[in-house]
């Protein structure tokens, strides 16, 4: 939990520091006009009428001009365009055109008028997590994406940050921290790290952000900025507080006490402290605003639906089995992927070993394997069961289904072998 | 005056024990024995950098260039023992146990490799090979650290009784991992009980 903390109080670091460069590449999913001669037709040739596709608008120009370097701002934007250089590079760096292009869509339908400042990057790091820097370094985390069920939900959180970044409220927690002990140095890393001077240490900034946070107010007011944005965007009001509640539900079907002790406080949502009356202040507002609004769930589920196998296993990698199983509850919720809902399933009882988990996790591999999207090692796994049982004909079916699914298989000498073992009447 | 003395006394004492303990050893070609369990033989000098970095009980970490240029991990893990050592004691953390099996105990290797924190490890090219006699199991790997550096690996592994055998090479992709695999495998295939 606590390299979670960590990493939380790094991200709480763009959120609530930081700045950025100048980034030249066109946004996901745009492609550079061809401009190649060698295409032009030649003079002589007749008119060719071919509706050519319109070229793609350019980017809205940003809301706000870069503040001045001398400045605290400016000490901000520079610290994020450190830590936006280094997401770049980040080997957690989500590439996907596809699923970075749908993110862009959604982050500037929910807010258009800041849809220039917005630099989005999918991280692939299984925590509920997204910040938005004041340079429009925004970075949205495959655990939030993971545990969202709808776009209206997604579209919440998105316009909760924008409304960080509209607020300017990592300014003003940098002023209030000025006030405190300790400021002076606190600023003069800062500065040093927008270039200006000393060299900034980013870690330990973001030990000292993380110690603060946003302030109660600033969570409360982005809160109601995020219901605004996602309103007149046309989606579902209900989304913000039913995706708090879930989170919280989460939390507390946490494996490990100390978690389900802290509630949302230093968990799973560090950075944006969760407490009821944040829940009640969105129902009473999802309830005047009487309005139905979208939760395109169906097209945030084809959008997300390529990466759930990665980020579930990354989420398994957690150990803690209580929350995957909320997480998986929720995704089954619709009918929708029970082939691999299932798998995970069984690999938590595989793993886990608890009494009665061998039972569970047979019996979550054979209802995966009656689904269409069953992934080829719910047949692996249940081979192994076989096999252990000295049921070795059944064992063999298994492990050839695996191969016949996944030619391709990393362990396919492996298996192969223990095929021929098992054909052999060995074990 | 002696006071001082004391104190220079046994600031030196300290220093010298503080740097006793945690000094690398360098391991000149030869025979290098991993717990009670098996013995290596290297061709090269490798340093035991072991005590630089705490461990988990049984696990051995050994480099030429220093650790983030390559690592080669020789451990002998007892039941319900760990690879990667986490100086958190409350995040979970994967454990190696008796009943698991083939493609289990490289999953306990993978996700070990995840919980020192690289990014997305996958094993490939799963094949039986002998690890000091016993019948294990050999694999490739691929993963990236988290700044975004492209690594390679290569496991051994074998089960004898409740104990995991292990030897894992870690390099980055770019050189490093090439510039040493014929060592490597010169390693794993001088593996012999100890």
């Amino acid at each position: 939990m606590k390299r979670l903390l960590t990493a939380t109080a790094l991200a709480l670091v763009f959120a609530a520091s930081a700045a950025a460069q100048q980034v030249s590449d066109p946004p996901a999913g745009e492609q550079p006009a061809v401009t190649d001669a060698a295409l032009a037709p030649p003079a002589d040739a007749p008119p060719v009428l071919v509706q050519q596709p319109a070229p793609p608008p350019p980017p809205p120009a940003p809301s706000r001009a870069r503040p001045d370097v001398a400045s605290d701002e400016g000490g901000l934007w520079g610290m994020s365009d450190r830590a936006e250089m280094d997401a770049r590079a980040s080997g957690q760096l989500e590439r996907s055109p596809e699923l970075n292009a749908y993110l862009r869509e959604v982050s500037c339908r929910v807010a258009a008028e800041y849809c220039g400042d917005i630099r989005l990057y999918v991280m692939n790091r299984p925590y509920f997590n997204a910040s938005m820097a004041p340079n429009g370094y925004m970075e949205v985390w495959s655990g939030l994406l993971l545990r969202a069920e709808d776009e209206a939900q997604l579209a919440f959180v998105l316009g909760h940050e924008i409304g960080h970044y509209s607020e300017s409220h990592s300014l003003d927690m940098l002023r209030t921290m000025r006030g405190r002990a300790n400021a002076a140095m606190l600023f003069s890393i800062v500065a040093g790290a927008a270039g200006v001077g000393i060299v900034g240490d980013i870690v330990y900034l973001g030990t000292i952000a993380s110690v603060f946070g946003f302030s109660r107010e600033n969570e409360t007011q982005s809160d109601m900025i995020g219901f605004d944005h996602a309103l007149r965007a046309g989606y579902d009001p209900n989304a913000g507080h039913i995706l708090w509640t879930h989170l919280i539900e989460e939390t507390r079907a946490s494996d490990n006490p100390d978690v389900r002790r802290s509630e949302t406080r230093a968990s799973i949502f560090r950075t944006h402290p969760l407490s009821s009356d944040r829940v009640e202040a969105l129902q009473e507002r999802a309830r005047a605003a009487n309005a139905g609004g979208e939760t395109h769930r169906e097209r945030y589920r084809a959008a997300i639906r390529p990466f759930l196998d990665d980020w579930l296993r990354a989420d398994l990698r957690r150990r803690d089995y209580g929350q995957t199983s909320v997480i998986l509850d929720r995704l089954a919720a619709h009918g929708e992927d029970l082939g691999i809902v299932e798998y995970y399933r069984g690999e938590i009882n595989r793993i886990r070993r608890a009494e009665g988990d061998r039972a569970r996790a047979i019996q979550h591999y054979t209802n995966a394997i009656a689904q269409p999207d069953a992934p080829a090692a719910a047949w692996r796994e249940l081979g192994e069961y076989a096999a252990r049982d000295n049921r070795n004909a059944e064992a063999v079916g298994f492990f050839t289904t695996y191969l016949e699914r996944a030619p391709n298989a990393g362990d396919r000498a492996l298996i192969e072998a223990r095929v021929a073992q098992l054909s052999g009447g060995g074990q | 005056m002696n006071i001082t003395r004391r104190g220079l006394i046994a600031a030196g004492a300290g220093s010298a024990l503080l740097g006793g303990c945690v000094a690398a050893r360098l391991i000149e070609p030869g025979p290098y024995r991993v717990e009670r369990a098996f013995t290596i033989r290297v061709t090269q000098s490798w340093s035991d950098v072991t005590p630089l970095a705490r461990q988990e009980e049984g696990v051995h970490l050994l480099t030429r260039d220093g650790p983030a240029l390559n690592q080669l991990y020789a451990a002998s893990i007892e039941a319900g023992g760990a690879l990667a050592f986490l100086p958190d004691r409350d995040t979970p953390r994967p454990r190696y146990r008796a009943d698991m099996g083939d493609t289990e105990v490289v999953e306990f290797v993978i996700d070990s490799i995840a919980a020192w924190g690289y990014q997305a490890p996958e094993s490939t090219n799963l094949r039986p090979q002998a690890l000091a006699g016993a019948q294990g199991v050999r694999f490739d790997l691929t993963t990236r650290t988290q700044p975004g550096l492209e690594i390679t690996g290569s496991g051994l592994v074998a089960r004898n009784g409740d104990t995991l055998n292990l030897l894992l090479f870690l390099a980055p992709s770019e050189h490093y991992f090439g510039a040493y695999a014929a060592e490597i495998e010169a390693i794993m295939a001088s593996a012999t009980p100890a």
